[in-house]
């Protein structure tokens, strides 16, 4: 070990001497950090692909205000103990100038106080726990809180789709519990009812002993918060024991592999999410097409979040290299602090005082394999 | 009525499934007594290789590669056989070379191929779900009968699970190769006497095995339209569950436990309070009752003295080796005594030495980690090192600990009496001992049904115990806050001064550990210990020498438990945040897997098996192949331990252990 | 048809249990070995028929080596060994276990003719052909073990411990029976703690002690031998 430390040391020693008088370009180093092995690998893998097609998007560039991208990732696998070991291997790691990605909120949790302690930045683009709001102020997030999702969500069920008799279906995690809270809370007090709420844990893929009891409830609207791995199975199950309801949700539906993995008994689906990928905007159609090019399938929410998350970085960083001619941890906290409306495939990203994302959802809907934007949307 | 029909349906469905993989399960164990958990993989391999050879072009290792677009009726038996092979190929190569080692061998071996064929697969075919390609058993209108309705899919999967069943039952009934497989089920032994070519019996029942879990994994697949690196898990887990309830070796059983598993699970989601949240404890809890009530299982018939009438194959100590294994020990602590405490010494040195080197506060936390899976992994050595038990839910240990001190923190004494947290430090060295206690009492709740079980079954059993207390920390919200957690657990401090910073982190758990290992070593050294190496080496002989075995399997439990209850207070404090992700089977794998490595029934070994594993850990992050594969740094555990057990048994610091026995 | 061993040892992980010993079998005689318990005479007959690895010595067949080969290989050669606690197979009838005894065989006339054979030997399995093995008695079940290892063929018969647990006039007809069985043309090895009975029927006999030969001789003699009779058969 102790000479891997004289190499580390050495080698760190060397850039740093090498990097001196040159300082052409500020290269700005990106920690990534996701479940990338495991269970729920894929959503990391997402997170990953969307944000280094925006890094190799960025570095050819010819003029970037003197600002590269480099990135390098680490495997949490969902674990909050991992979370802090590589919280505290990207505070010690002085070429690392922000931490990205985290596809659980409970990791994200775990690593707060460490994060907090060294003054490191954090642009996170999937967690959405309302825990994480303000929890450090080197925390952001380029992702509507579960909270704010649900009660657009639930709003939206009862006042536009007119639903009075709503049955819940919520996985049982932060996101899914605190999505569907708010749900459930903003369809009663618009006057919905709700049969029945039920919990599945992340990974399930037999719904129908739900799915029968929920039948027998003759609901007219199915609230899936939740994943589309699991919500693709929801929808195929329920079309195999007859059950033919309206179903809305959330925004961790927003994948192709729902199409994919539903198939045609996801047609009609009802969700929201702040990327369309049917929008005809040329940036998005862009960035849809480079992904494709590039990975061999389309983009889902996950993947856009963080291309927007890769974007949004680079705004900060040229701002800070411009305001200190460097762009170093605390520079690049208080930029991300002032800059507006960065435009991205999700719609602009502004942050506000306590790290979360001004913004709003659209309402999609699913149809003959693809997404349209919902003919009612709210307001 | 419909209801009830469509729920009838659906658990019969699912229990056919599982019959099919628990016929897996019990073929194999009838014969060596061994739990082949790569079964759970193999039902995966069969999914991902239908869909691929059904697929006109799939992504391998992140390439396209053209198929051959096979329709579902070919592409299914060729996966089958493949899978086949595979599994014929995995007992030639990692089981075969250990017919003859200590039982923990091959069951240490079978849960390292798991781990090493789940990231392969990830490897291989990526971590997205791979949607199921549509065929006709897809296409076809379900059948209506009132409000239910069944698929066409539901009812192949029916009909072909007890057309396969019937088929198997005639093949042992009336074949020759047949009935050689039930004779080496019966006794290997006396069947290699009349002839029998019982290595050919067991690739036998590995081939046939393998395919039942494919075809399994094909129709699991086919139902939930889907293939992922990890859809085999749980459902082996399951099968393997309903293989017990049906009397473990028995083929009738394994159907039937199957049955019973699929109802089970879909009237308990049903009809219990919350019940889906906790089906897959559902599973677990019967098993236990079960083996509460009827260890041998539904039809398995208790014979009167099954040790003696069976005869496995190997080689019986009995009494002999209850004094080698003595003999062995004691000179272990006589002779080299001087060198052992010189070791000590030095490693002592090395501990707090490396806190002067520390080139960042990361390596600090890397050493902090370092001493937490070492206490885990000392306290679960207890159990499976010295006492010989196999433990697969010692995390649970981990999480009460864990959960103790951070509800006792956070949601009684801040949020409910509006405590100041940091008036009460001392709290949290009380806290060591409590948390500790209560581990250890939960050690002895789940070891009193166990005693009377042996090997394999007390894994299952503690497997099942520790999934339950993950499921009820993830879904107790209430008390737990579930897959929330606890946060803003206050760091260890020492009258008002604070130790949270990664070094302070790092000599407190020093300490801890150094005090673990004096406490162990006691143990180890009185009675007791003896007792456990006797218990390990020979059971039955040992309770004919006298040794209360019941009683100090129970202390083994308890002891193993209170330093996982202690580790999981310092964890809690040290990383000021809980949640039920870190208590996962996978874990306790992991702790298990650092205990082979080091040396199982040593007591550096659990120690320089948690440095090795989570320094390499670490240090992998930067190799620029893992940086795109991730998932390589557990295959190449998985591997490792493979070729360990095959090549190094005892581990890297073990002394050489004698091949005494299989049983 | 010749067994020779020649100065085997066979350890049990670091405890060796036969020191050398050597022994011969002469074509359709009866062979006896006799010695107390832990003496090693299981292990020695454990190592002829190959469930036990030698790590030293070696076993001859006919002057052909017979070390190293698999069981089954060795029960093809003609050597089957009847163990200890009969070991028959509890659930499965006992057809099925006369059967299996005939695993290495080609099905054909034969097996069948053996088969009238063994049930004119042991009447009672015919009677209780479709029964559960497991279900018999003690004697009857060490008769299903002699009649399933009658089942291969064989040309050398290993019994061990044949009487043990048996009521005084079932052990006699155990020894009958084998008697019967030698006189058909089987040679025998018979590993017994009734000593007496042993050197009645044994035209040749060894005596181990810990794992050593320490006399041999032929039967008669033995019998007759001060130490024997003092060590073994319990007289003064």
């Amino acid at each position: 070990m102790r000479k891997a430390f004289v190499y580390l040391t050495a080698a760190a020693a060397l850039t740093a001497l090498a990097a001196l008088p040159v300082k052409a370009a500020e290269e700005v180093k990106i920690g990534f950090t996701a479940a990338l092995s495991g269970d729920f690998a894929a959503y990391g893998e997402n997170m990953q692909r969307g944000l280094e097609l925006a890094i190799g998007e960025i570095n050819a560039k010819t003029d970037n205000g003197g600002v590269t991208l480099a990135i390098t990732t680490a495997d949490d696998r969902g674990l909050p103990s991992d979370g802090v070991l590589i919280a505290q291997r990207f505070c010690s790691d002085d070429t690392v100038d922000i931490v990205m990605g985290y596809s659980f909120s409970s990791v994200a949790l775990a690593a707060a106080t460490i994060i907090n302690d060294c003054q490191l930045p954090v642009l996170a683009s999937a967690v959405t726990s309302p825990d994480l709001a303000g929890v450090s102020p080197y925390f952001r997030r380029n992702v509507l809180t579960d909270a704010v999702q649900g009660e657009l969500a639930g709003t939206y069920a009862a006042k536009v789709l007119g639903a009075k008799r709503i049955a819940a279906l919520n996985q049982q995690d932060d996101y899914g519990i605190g999505g569907t809270d708010a749900f459930v809370a903003a369809a009663k007090a618009a006057g919905a009812e709700i049969l029945s709420r039920e919990a599945y844990v992340l990974g399930t893929k037999d719904f129908k002993t739900q799915l029968t009891s929920i039948k027998a409830q003759t609901p007219d609207l199915l609230w899936v918060g939740g994943f589309y791995t699991e919500a693709a199975k929801i929808a195929q199950q329920a079309r195999q024991i007859g059950l033919d309801v309206q179903i809305l949700g959330s925004d961790g539906l927003l994948s192709p592999k729902l199409i994919e993995l539903g198939g045609a008994s996801i047609d009609g689906t009802i969700l929201y999410g702040m990327f369309d990928p049917s929008v005809a905007k040329p940036e998005v159609q862009a960035f849809v097409k480079a992904y494709k090019d590039k990975y061999g399938e389309e983009p889902n929410a996950w993947a856009a979040l963080a291309y927007d998350a890769g974007y949004t970085l680079n705004e900060a960083a040229k701002l800070a290299a411009a305001k200190n001619g460097k762009v170093d941890r605390a520079g690049l906290n208080a930029a991300f602090a002032e800059i507006k409306a960065v435009p991205g495939v999700t719609g602009p990203t502004t942050f506000q005082e306590n790290g979360n994302r001004e913004g709003t959802v659209v309402y999609l809907q699913v149809k003959d394999g693809k997404f349209i934007l919902a003919p009612k949307q709210l307001n | 009525m419909d209801i009830l029909l469509q729920f009838f349906i659906n658990a019969l469905m699912l229990g056919a499934i599982y019959a099919l993989a628990a016929v897996a399960y019990t073929l194999v164990y009838g014969i060596l007594e061994m739990i082949n958990f790569a079964f759970g993989e193999l039902f995966m391999f069969g999914a991902f290789l239908v869909v691929s050879f059904m697929l006109p072009q799939v992504s391998l290792f992140g390439v396209m590669v053209p198929m051959p677009g096979l329709p579902f009726l070919l592409a299914a038996p060729l996966a089958i056989l493949f899978v086949a092979a595979m599994g014929y190929l995995i007992e030639r190569c990692a089981y075969r070379p250990l017919r003859f080692a200590p039982r923990l061998a091959p069951l240490i071996t079978a849960i390292a191929v798991s781990v090493a064929l789940q990231n392969l697969a990830q490897s291989v075919w990526g971590a997205q779900e791979l949607s199921y390609p549509s065929f006709f058993l897809l296409e076809a209108k379900p059948i209506q009968i009132g409000g239910a309705y069944i698929s066409m899919v539901e009812i192949a999967v029916i009909v072909t699970a007890a057309v396969v069943m019937t088929a198997l039952h005639f093949y042992v009934k009336k074949t020759r190769m047949g009935r050689a497989m039930r004779a080496a089920a019966q006794d290997v032994e006396a069947a290699a006497l009349m002839g029998i070519p019982v290595n050919r019996v067991i690739a036998m029942a590995f081939i046939i095995g393998s395919g039942l879990a494919a075809l399994a994994g094909i129709f699991y697949g086919a139902v939930y339209l889907f293939a992922h690196p990890h859809m085999g898990f749980m459902p082996g887990l399951k099968a393997m569950v309903a293989a017990v309830l049906g009397g473990i070796g028995n083929i009738r059983g394994a159907m039937l436990g199957g049955i019973v598993l699929g109802f089970a699970e879909t009237f308990g989601a049903a009809y219990l309070p919350n019940g889906s949240a906790y089906r897959d404890a559902i599973a677990f809890g019967i098993l236990i009752l079960l083996l509460l009530f009827r260890p041998q299982g539904l039809l398995g018939t208790r014979l009167p003295n099954r040790l003696a009438d069976r005869g496995a194959m190997a080689f019986k100590g009995s009494a002999s080796a209850i004094d080698a294994g003595l003999a062995r020990l004691s000179a272990f602590f006589a002779g080299r005594d001087l060198v052992r405490y010189a070791s000590w010494g030095v490693l002592a040195v090395v501990a707090v030495s490396v806190f002067f080197i520390f080139p960042s506060p990361y390596w600090a936390r890397v050493f902090v980690f370092v001493l937490i899976y070492a206490l885990l992994a000392s306290g679960l050595n207890i159990v499976v090192g010295f006492a010989g038990l196999l433990d697969l839910g010692f995390v649970a240990f981990w999480a009460v600990g864990s959960y103790f001190t951070s509800i006792l923190f956070v949601e009684v004494l801040a949020k409910g009496y509006g405590v100041d947290m940091s008036s009460v430090w001392w709290l949290f060295y009380v806290n060591l001992l409590l948390g500790g206690g209560l581990a250890a009492l939960f050690g002895m709740m789940l070891g009193y049904p166990t005693l009377r079980l042996r090997g394999d079954y007390l894994a299952i059993m503690t497997l099942g115990f520790g999934e339950i207390i993950r499921l009820v920390a993830t879904n107790w919200v209430d008390l737990t806050r579930g897959p929330m957690g606890i946060r803003g657990i206050p760091v260890p401090s020492l009258f008002g001064y604070k130790l949270g910073s990664p070094v302070q982190l790092y000599l407190l758990g020093l300490v801890l550990l150094a005090l673990a290992v004096f406490l162990i070593a006691l143990m180890v050294r009185s009675y007791l210990g003896r007792a456990w190496v006797a218990i390990r080496e020979d059971e039955a002989a040992a309770e004919a020498m006298g040794i209360n075995t019941a009683r100090y399997k129970l202390y083994a439990y308890s002891a193993g438990g209170f330093f996982g209850g202690v580790t999981g207070v310092f964890f809690a404090h040290s990383q000021q945040y809980i949640s039920p992700l870190s208590f996962t089977l996978f874990e306790n794998i992991l702790i298990l897997m650092l205990i082979v490595l080091g040396g199982m029934g040593t007591l550096a070994g659990p120690i320089i098996g948690a440095a090795i594993w989570v320094v390499f850990l670490e240090v992998a992050r930067d190799m620029p192949f893992i940086q795109q594969h991730h998932e390589l740094r557990f295959m190449a555990l998985g591997i490792l331990l493979v070729v360990l057990m095959i090549f190094r048994p005892q581990g890297l610091l073990g002394q050489k252990r004698q091949p005494l026995m299989m049983s | 048809m010749t067994l020779k061993v020649e100065n085997i040892k066979v350890a049990y992980g670091m405890i060796e249990a036969l020191h050398g010993i050597s022994f011969a079998v002469a074509d359709k005689s009866v062979v006896g070995l006799i010695g107390s318990n832990g003496a090693g005479k299981t292990t020695a007959l454990k190592a002829i028929s190959g469930l036990l690895p030698l790590s030293g010595g070696r076993i001859t067949l006919d002057g052909r080596d017979i070390n190293g080969l698999a069981p089954e290989a060795i029960v093809k050669l003609g050597i089957v060994h009847v163990p200890e606690g009969r070991r028959i197979f509890p659930r499965m009838t006992v057809r099925e276990n006369l059967d299996l005894g005939a695993f290495t065989r080609h099905r054909d006339a034969t097996v069948e003719r053996d088969l009238g054979w063994v049930y004119e030997l042991f009447p009672v399995l015919k009677e209780r052909e479709e029964q559960l093995a497991g279900t018999l008695s003690g004697g009857q079940q060490q008769m299903l073990a002699m009649g399933r290892a009658l089942m291969s063929k064989p040309r050398l018969l290993m019994l061990d411990e044949p009487s043990m647990g048996l009521s005084p006039i079932m052990q006699d007809k155990i020894f009958d029976l084998a008697r019967e069985i030698n006189a058909s043309g089987t040679t025998l090895l018979l590993v017994e703690q009734n000593a007496r009975a042993a050197l009645e029927l044994a035209t040749h006999a060894y005596v181990l002690d810990t794992g050593a030969i320490a006399l041999d001789g032929k039967g008669s003699d033995l019998a007759h031998d001060e130490r024997v009779r003092k060590a073994y058969l319990g007289e003064e």
